[in-house]
């Protein structure tokens, strides 16, 4: 059975820790956890990110501004154990082809029809932003122009409703807040500070309460580095929070939506199953049945393999079902919004 | 061998050579090159005295053969590769390119884990779960040929095996991998701890190990070759008629009934040396118990 490909999609504004977040998950990932693997196809890619990662935990050196505001593609095998669930094609985009004019970059144009095809979308969100906007509400213009919000939230709109139009399934949301530790502040707890966030996303991100729409808030840290943390920080205060949950949600929501589509599967070779056994059984019936044992033998071959199909459709069914349900164990308490609604 | 540097598979492969030499129960080890032998047991006296062979520097393939009791039973090619080509790219060096493709090809992999780091250094452990990445990309596609993957944790008398702490320490970062390796149809999996310094510990156990895999696959394949002759033997003895017999004299062909018997005989011949592993692997089986396997 060939694996299936899920495209994801990551855009979040020059320096919000889009980078810092996939050097750990992909660290985290790559050496197991709980069953689950992750590795890229290409091994100098794996090279790449652990050599930059390394250069965090061991110097404390942060991966730099990208100083070209390159878009990165990525392709990831996820696997459960040895097991590929799917390969994994992934795009971070550069900042800056968030809000460019049409012809100010190639990516720009790329971007609009790559979120048109992705199944999941990851909107980060510099939580030390976010936290200016905590400690001063009057600020939240500006933390909106400066997370590049509302740009990001119309494009993923537009995406979202012309999947709608043509009747596809709707990408996933995963709001990645980076730098989780900067949303703690006087008197308010990160916990605290994210409930408010989350009241107040219909207005920075309308895009995740849109109807359909299934979106996961997820507060992401790398480590405790402080508001002021530029190129260099301190090795022990690296402490790695949530960096797996987006992954696991992205595919969790997959397989969810896969699951709707066996399911017709299965009732489509229910339907033709149940047709073919009427037809043998008409045929069958009366003197001239003795005449009709070429076309029953033919019907008969018929539904031997629709039962074949729903045999294997509803194993895989099953299969999916047991993993949506385990991989909903690894984000127990995350705050999630379906259809508009938070889901705790 | 896939390995970060300093791990000890250079010193591994050595004194594994000289100890499967010297025999082992019926079991002997032969490289087909007299310089390998020579370089390899002169290694291996220098190891048990205390020197250590130097750093692998590009990939070093031995072609050795196992026998038991002076027959030859398995041919096999034992491949080191230098530590940091487990990390490198293939863009920086050839030999990484090698490692990938030696990893995919291979019949068997043997990893090593430096057991006195993993207790010792706090990064190890991260090293050591990288190398997970290797094993999954390699193995994740071979789902009909099931492929045997010893663990062998080096330096374990460098450590202390009865505390705790340090079982932990050896264990955790494996734990994973191992899980995976339980969890598969195709991969067979075992975890070793060795110790390769002038006190040797358990150094046979990884390649005899390996080995039993690779000969009860090679049984695996003869039986099945054997039934499938078999069964050709007497589709073709079916077909043996006075007209078919007439036929393949005027066309001057083979007959039925002679392809029929040189297929029989061709099945005889597998089987018979399929029974020939049948000691070797029951000798391995002895040699292994209590190991381990998932």
């Amino acid at each position: 059975m060939t694996t299936p490909n899920l495209t994801l999609t990551m855009l979040g504004t020059t320096s919000s820790g889009k980078t810092t977040f996939l050097l750990g998950m992909y660290d985290i990932m790559s050496a197991g956890l709980h069953g689950y693997f992750t590795f890229t196809e290409d091994p100098d890619q794996a090279v790449d990110l652990r050599d930059a990662w390394d250069l965090l935990i061991d110097e404390g050196e942060l991966p730099p501004p990208n100083v070209t505001d390159n878009s990165k593609h990525y392709r990831f095998v996820f696997n459960h154990g040895f097991t590929p669930l799917v390969t994994i094609d992934w795009m971070d985009y550069r900042g800056g082809a968030l809000d460019d004019r049409r012809d100010s970059g190639s990516d720009v144009l790329e971007l609009r029809a790559r979120l048109e095809r992705s199944d999941s979308i990851y909107l980060v969100l510099d939580g030390g932003s976010l936290a200016i906007w905590l400690d001063d509400p009057e600020k939240r213009t500006v933390v909106q122009k400066k997370l590049k919000v509302q740009a990001m939230s119309s494009q993923v709109l537009q995406a979202v409703t012309n999947r709608k139009q043509n009747g596809l399934p709707l990408p996933s949301l995963a709001v990645l807040i980076t730098k989780a530790d900067l949303l703690r502040g006087p008197e308010r707890s990160v916990g605290q500070a994210l409930a408010t966030v989350v009241d107040g996303l219909p207005e920075l991100l309308p895009v995740v309460w849109a109807d359909g729409v299934t979106a996961l808030i997820c507060p992401v840290k790398v480590g405790d580095f402080g508001a002021n943390s530029t190129g260099i920080v301190n090795v022990s205060t690296i402490d790695p929070v949530g960096l797996h949950r987006p992954m696991i949600f992205s595919l969790m929501h997959y397989l969810s939506e896969g699951l709707g589509a066996r399911a017709a599967l299965l009732a489509t070779a229910t339907a033709s199953h149940s047709e073919a056994e009427q037809q043998i059984a008409a045929l069958s019936q009366g003197y001239k049945a003795y005449f009709r044992g070429h076309r029953v033998a033919q019907w008969q071959g018929e539904a031997d393999s629709y039962g074949q199909a729903i045999a294997d459709e509803q194993r895989r069914y099953r299969s999916d079902q047991d993993l949506v349900t385990q991989l909903s164990q690894e984000l127990v308490g995350q705050p999630i919004i379906r259809n508009g609604k938070l889901e705790l | 061998m896939l390995g970060h540097s300093g791990a000890g598979k250079t010193t591994y492969v050595s004194l594994m050579y000289a100890e499967m030499h010297a025999g082992v129960a019926g079991f002997q080890v032969r490289a087909g090159d007299d310089d390998h032998h020579r370089q390899l047991m002169t290694d291996a006296k220098a190891i048990r005295a205390g020197t250590y062979p130097a750093a692998t520097h590009r990939r070093a393939r031995y072609d050795l053969a196992l026998s038991y009791h002076g027959s030859e039973v398995m041919p096999f090619s034992w491949r080191d590769h230098r530590g940091g080509a487990a990390s490198g790219r293939t863009s920086d060096a050839q030999d990484v390119a090698e490692l990938n493709q030696d990893l995919l090809d291979s019949d068997a992999i043997a990893v090593f884990v430096d057991g006195a780091d993993l207790v010792n250094d706090p990064q190890a452990a991260r090293m050591v779960g990288r190398l997970s990445s290797h094993i999954l990309r390699a193995l994740q596609s071979r789902e009909e040929f099931p492929t045997p993957v010893a663990i062998a944790v080096t330096k374990c008398d460098c450590v202390d095996l009865g505390s705790a702490r340090v079982q932990e320490a050896l264990d955790a970062p494996l734990r994973d991998l191992a899980s995976a390796m339980r969890a598969s149809s195709h991969i067979q999996g075992t975890i070793l701890r060795i110790s390769c310094g002038p006190s040797p510990m358990n150094v046979i156990l990884p390649v005899l190990w390996l080995m039993r895999f690779g000969v009860i696959g090679m049984g695996m394949r003869l039986a099945a070759t054997a039934q499938s002759l078999s069964e050709a033997a007497q589709a073709a003895a079916k077909m043996d008629t006075m007209g078919d017999r007439i036929a393949a004299w005027w066309r001057g062909a083979q007959n039925s009934a002679s392809l029929a018997e040189q297929l029989r005989l061709n099945a005889e011949r597998a089987y018979q040396d399929f029974l020939v592993l049948v000691p070797p692997v029951e000798g391995l089986d002895k040699l292994l118990t209590g190991v381990e396997s998932f």
